[in-house]
């Protein structure tokens, strides 16, 4: 028999993977071309040719590699706070019933579906000079602790911006924990906290380590809370990325300091992916075949873990076993709950933290003076006024609006066909998630520069077509991922039915499929939106002026100052947002109530 | 274990139940699912806290007890094992968490691997192992510390039918080998006959009835237990006379039918006749039975070794006659009217009410 041709095979290949082809392409386009553009950049010196010029600069510069500590210790401090609280919050979320759930989710959601900028200005409405804060320690007679333009009130910021994002990470993986385990724990003879520290902490492991793993990757390429809430001090490398380029136009040596971030990045995930294995990251199981010779990280990882836990054990034990000694167990009255009351004060608390400063801008956008102050004096809708009279911030509002509609639009109709071979057609789903995903995990500053260097050749700096194409690289993942989610939980079967109910393919996708996973669709469509509309780094490089989008506007003016009109636009973006997700959290659970 | 009370905010999940579990017995709990059987099992563990009411074990006060103090081994449904643990691993947890001396804990391990039967895989992960397996190394853990008793929550419920009943040989094996109580769950009335020493019958959170499974089958003392056990024909009636054990019960179709009954029974109360269809007997023409009844065939339904005739009296009952299958055809054509016999010591008069 003969081969069959190449060209035949190149058909079969197309005929069956078309859905992929359009997202493959974009992001081909918008997203590797031009970040490998930029890096080739930094490999040629002024003249154009092969030099490792701006490499020497980066090394020999006392900036770069302080900013760069800096940035890391930043990092790393926010993760690890990251991880301390989301854990108590995550844990309360995945053994609590039902109906305590669903409502704790919300408030967990509700910061990390507002926009990071008015919640940044929160924090500087609580604790600013003339702040909540300080008027609160006043009632007192004290003065206020210093918690903004310093490191404190960068942890602050940050941690309040990423802290959900770790929860929801951890969520997934201890909703998959089976509660019966540590009840079998406890018939074995183990106490609570033994029980806990052998059966539930390994096994919740690896959502505590992506949760850190994505944490420590964003906050690498945060800038905003640094630049609002820290000093000079608290520079991050984004911001430098950001100066050489806006302000000394030197390409070469942003981008050798971009490649520098990346390579960060990328040790972060080689030494994780030998600790915990990547597959974790999509739900999978740690690895187990560590051996020392053959993964020498993993191995003495897990060895000081399991040591750590022993230790831990072991002085927990001795701990409970000192205090039954003084208060034996009553066998005639029912234990007092301790642990899950501290659990539940933990939690709310934390919860606390993370839902109720946002709502402090709606107060103080109310005020009668000009400057943000707490108590806001008197009442009066003038900031209001003056800013949806104000062109520029209508004007900004509007084409947040077209290009958030227009970059989730397209995230849906590239990813969603995307999304559906993978999950039911594709081999290497692995791989292909991975590269899909990649936008997500490259800091955003590395592809806000790189599409900036692709557009100002071909014209499309200052226009919201090149901001749309940007966002969408940014939404696709997004929609992925959402939509992998959903479509794994579809049934197929229900699909199979139709067909032999003598439903065409169209047919059934039109009546079948798509009811079934309309609201999964709408949800990746509002994830993709808010991540648009609340986008600036990508803003930063790509419009300006009279093309500014709503972050971006909200940036230049915090930049000059942090004014009541600022707290206005916070408090409009705030009561929108929280609209938008209300309405779709409704839509989810009417879909998920239905289906 | 005494007037044990649990609700669940509104719902009543147990409403005092009462038994007493004997040293190196095999008793299971049975009942429909929702009768509460996990809520009372979890209360021994110590799992939920009951409202009311108290539990001892070995004679100690052990109602409110945290569960890792009552020496108790529990097997779960799905199992339980820790998945990221060896099977090695998992046996040897109890051992750790009692602080069993190093040097005695890989015997002990390796005794109760090879008393179910599976000395070859300590070295492997739940997740490699079948079902029959995990169930064998559930149990395995539980039996390593030598608890005095064993709970066992529907341990074969997700086992395919011939590893269920493979196991449920070993299981009442392991049982009578080791010599520990067992207190077991499961809504299986197959497998608590075969399995149990006594069986304790639940509904809706209540015990219903205990005792040894032929007490259970042939007396039993309302018609859910009739029901819920086997297969059976009720007759309604009224008591007429008793004499020592026996009774004589006029039926509401006509006919009077001697059988057994309780001592309490007094004359005049209603009653339903309880006969077993394998008690029930098709009578050949001029063949006599102590008690008679008279029906037309129905149809008759060839199930494997026995086949049974139903037939329907002249009040609309349908009786069941179960007989061994023996290959030479039907006994009646459907439609003949047929004479029905059973002794009078093979049914049970139940008290209705
Ligand atoms: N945690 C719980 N919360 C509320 N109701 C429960 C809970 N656990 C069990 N129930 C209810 O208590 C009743 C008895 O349950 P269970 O003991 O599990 O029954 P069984 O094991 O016999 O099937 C059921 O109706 C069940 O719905
Ligand atoms: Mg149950």
């Amino acid at each position: 028999m003969a081969e069959p041709s190449a060209a035949s095979r190149r058909f079969r290949w197309l005929s069956t993977s078309w859905p992929l082809l359009p997202a493959i392409v974009f992001l081909s386009v918008a997203f590797v071309y031009p970040v490998a553009l930029l890096l080739s950049a930094s490999f040629t010196d002024a003249t154009g040719s092969l030099s490792a010029v701006h490499y020497t600069r980066v090394f020999e510069s006392p900036v770069v590699s302080r900013v760069l500590v800096i940035t890391f210790q930043i990092a790393a401090w926010t993760t690890l706070l990251c991880v301390i609280a989301a854990y108590p919050v995550a844990y309360l979320l995945a053994t609590a019933g039902r109906n305590v759930r669903n409502v704790l989710i919300i408030l967990v959601l509700m910061p990390f579906w507002t926009s990071f900028l008015v919640r940044t200005f929160a924090w500087i409405v609580l604790l600013g000079r003339n702040g909540v804060l300080a008027e609160v320690a006043a009632v007192f007679g004290a003065d206020a602790p210093r918690l903004l333009y310093n490191f404190t009130g960068v942890m602050i910021g940050m941690v309040h911006a990423l802290m959900p994002l770790c929860v929801l990470t951890m969520l997934a993986v201890m909703e998959g924990i089976d509660r019966s385990l540590v009840r079998a724990a406890s018939t074995l003879g183990a106490r609570p906290g033994q029980a806990f520290l052998r059966v539930y902490l390994p096994l919740s492991l690896p959502g505590v380590a992506a949760g850190a793993l994505l944490v420590f990757i964003t906050a690498l390429g945060f800038f905003i809370t640094p630049a609002l809430l820290g000093s000079e001090r608290e520079t991050v490398i984004v911001q430098l990325i950001i100066f050489q380029i806006r302000d000394m136009l030197n390409w070469g040596f942003a981008g050798a300091i971009a490649v520098m971030l990346l390579l960060l990045a990328l040790v972060i995930f080689y030494a994780y992916d030998r600790l915990v294995g990547l597959s974790t990251l999509s739900g999978g199981a740690m690895r187990v075949d560590v051996t020392a010779r053959r993964n020498p990280i993993g191995w003495l990882g897990a060895r000081a873990g399991s040591l750590a836990i022993a230790i831990a054990g072991t002085l927990l034990d001795a701990f409970a076993a000192a205090r039954e000694r003084i208060l034996p167990p009553r066998a005639d009255r029912p234990r007092r709950p301790v642990g899950t009351w501290l659990l539940w004060s933990a939690a709310l608390l934390i919860i606390g933290f993370l839902a109720v400063p946002a709502f402090f801008v709606i107060p103080v956008s109310f005020t009668e003076g000009r400057f943000l102050s707490w108590p806001p004096q008197g009442f009066s809708l003038q900031w209001y006024e003056a800013v949806l009279g104000s062109p520029a911030w209508t004007g900004a509002a509007l084409r947040s609006l077209v290009v958030a509609i227009a970059a989730a639009t397209l995230g849906i109709l590239l990813g969603v066909p995307a999304a559906f071979h993978i999950v039911r057609r594709a081999r290497y789903k692995t791989a292909l998630i991975g590269f899909l995903v990649a936008p997500i995990v490259m800091p955003n500053i590395i592809i806000a520069v790189a599409l900036f260097y692709l557009f100002a050749g071909i014209g499309l700096v200052g226009t919201l077509t090149g901001l749309a194409i940007g966002h969408t690289v940014l939404a696709v993942p997004y929609v992925v991922v959402t939509m992998v989610a959903v479509l794994k939980s579809y049934d197929q079967r229900l699909d199979h039915a139709a067909y032999t109910l003598g439903a065409t393919p169209a047919r059934t996708f039109l009546h079948v499929t798509l009811p079934l996973i309309k609201s999964g669709v709408l949800a990746a469509f509002m994830f993709a939106f808010v991540i648009s509309f609340d986008e600036l780094t990508i803003a930063l490089f790509l419009v300006g002026g009279g093309t500014a989008t709503l972050p971006r506007r909200m940036w230049d003016d915090a930049l000059l100052q942090v004014s009541p009109s600022l707290a206005a636009v916070a408090a409009m973006v705030l009561v929108f947002m929280t609209a938008i997700i209300l309405i779709s959290e409704y839509a989810r659970r009417r879909g998920s109530s239905g289906g | 274990m005494r007037g044990l009370r649990k609700s669940y905010g509104d719902f009543v999940a147990l409403k005092g139940a009462d038994f007493e579990l004997r040293d190196g017995e095999f008793l299971t709990l049975l009942g429909p699912s929702g009768s509460g059987k996990t809520t009372l099992l979890l209360a021994i563990a110590g799992l939920n806290e009951p409202d009311g009411g108290e539990i001892r074990i070995d004679g100690r006060l052990a109602t409110y007890l945290p569960p890792y103090r009552r020496d108790i081994g529990m097997v779960f449904q799905n199992y339980a094992l820790f998945p990221h643990m060896t099977v090695y691993d998992n046996i040897a947890f109890p051992l750790k968490m009692r602080r069993w001396a190093g040097e005695r804990v890989r015997p002990a391990v390796e005794r109760v691997l090879g008393i179910v039967q599976l000395p070859e895989l300590a070295d492997r992960y739940p997740m490699q192992l079948s079902g029959g397996q995990q169930q064998r190394i559930a149990l395995a853990r539980a039996l390593v510390y030598e608890p005095s008793v064993i709970l066992m929550d529907e341990p074969l419920g997700a086992l395919d039918k011939k590893m269920r009943d493979r196991l449920q040989l070993e299981i009442k094996q392991l049982h009578k080998e080791l010599n520990i109580a067992v207190l077991y769950v499961t809504h299986d009335q197959e497998e608590a006959l075969v399995m149990s020493d006594r069986i304790c019958l639940m509904r809706d959170g209540q015990i219903e009835q205990l005792g040894p499974p032929d007490e259970l089958y042939f007396r039993p003392r309302s018609v859910f237990a009739a029901d819920f056990l086997g297969e059976s024909n009720l007759l309604k009636g009224r008591c007429a006379t008793t004499v020592a054990g026996r009774a004589k019960v006029k039926l509401v179709d006509g006919g009077l039918v001697e059988c057994l009954c309780d001592a309490a029974l007094e004359a005049g109360a209603p009653v339903r006749v309880m006969v077993r269809p394998e008690a029930m007997r098709l009578l050949r023409e001029g063949e006599r039975a102590e008690n008679e009844l008279t029906g037309i065939l129905h149809d008759t339904v060839m199930s494997g070794g026995t086949t049974v005739d139903r037939f329907a009296t002249a009040g609309g009952v349908i009786l069941m006659a179960k007989r061994l299958t023996d290959g030479l055809g039907a006994r009646a054509l459907p439609g003949e009217t047929a004479r029905l016999g059973f002794a009078a010591d093979r049914a049970f008069a139940i008290t209705e009410g």
